[in-house]
């Protein structure tokens, strides 16, 4: 299968559209439940980040996602021409402490190398791009 | 989405989340969260209508858990589906606050 893609406006509102798109590709390939409900949230926690956290741009905010199901994995590519952040850079969190300790924030990326195989970054002319792939061997 | 409350036994506070706790989602009810968190003293959040759950909302919920701590109230989550379950799993959230699997269960954890 070839990739299929879709860009969205840096709006949050936006993100309910892609949220549709992205379900209705994958239910098509019949991925089970699971697999696509964890990398619902993989698509949100990449997306959503650079809705928060990207201040400066080139040329007009734009994010672009591809998706790719094949017979042995399901990948998702995230293209943002925002500043160069490579997420991968992210420390782990320190997850078992009480809730005086606890810090909020940093669990996104947690939940996305949890609920992926495999992520890599690029930093290309003026965007950024992550690449994230799960096996369908997990199902 | 859409965050409901009602008072119920024993000075319980039941908040419903409806819909899709994501980025916009955080961004809708994050105020009203917050300020029952600095107002009551048992919070139930009650997930069964929540259908997706994202860092952003999580950090919504552990604000609220971290103001009701700090005045010395609690927040149980009660009924979360499979996924948001998986999720609040996966990034510890269950050691910080507990996750019921009824309502009752929730009530006897609130007032123990």
């Amino acid at each position: 299968m070839t990739f299929r893609f879709f860009t969205l406006r840096v709006d949050a509102n936006d993100m309910v559209t892609l949220d549709r798109w992205f379900c209705t590709l994958v239910h098509d390939h019949g991925l089970p439940v699971e697999t696509v409900e964890e990398l619902r949230v993989c698509l949100h926690e990449v997306v959503g980040n650079v809705i928060l956290h990207g201040k400066t741009w080139d040329g007009s905010p734009v994010i672009k996602v591809a998706v790719r199901v094949d017979v042995e994995a399901v990948t998702l590519v995230v293209e943002d021409n925002a500043q160069p952040f490579n997420p991968l850079g992210l420390p782990e969190p320190d997850l078992a402490t009480s809730l005086d300790e606890v810090k909020i924030g940093g669990l996104g990326f947690h939940l996305v190398r949890s609920f992926t195989d495999l992520q890599a970054y690029d930093r290309l002319p003026a965007r950024n791009r992550l690449t994230l792939m799960r096996r369908r061997s997990r199902e | 989405m859409q965050l409901l409350s009602e008072e119920i036994d024993g000075n319980v506070t039941r908040v419903v989340l409806v819909g899709a706790l994501d980025l916009a989602g955080a961004e809708q009810i994050g105020l009203k969260l917050s300020v029952l968190a600095g107002s009551r003293k048992l919070l139930l959040i009650d997930m069964e209508g929540l259908t997706f759950l994202s860092s952003m909302g999580i950090r919504s919920l552990l604000s609220a858990a971290k103001t009701l701590a700090r005045r010395g109230g609690k927040l149980i989550l009660v009924k979360p589906s499979a996924t948001v379950h998986k999720v609040l799993l996966t990034t510890g959230c269950d050691g910080l606050m507990p996750i019921a699997s009824s309502l009752d269960e929730a009530l006897g954890l609130l007032t123990a």
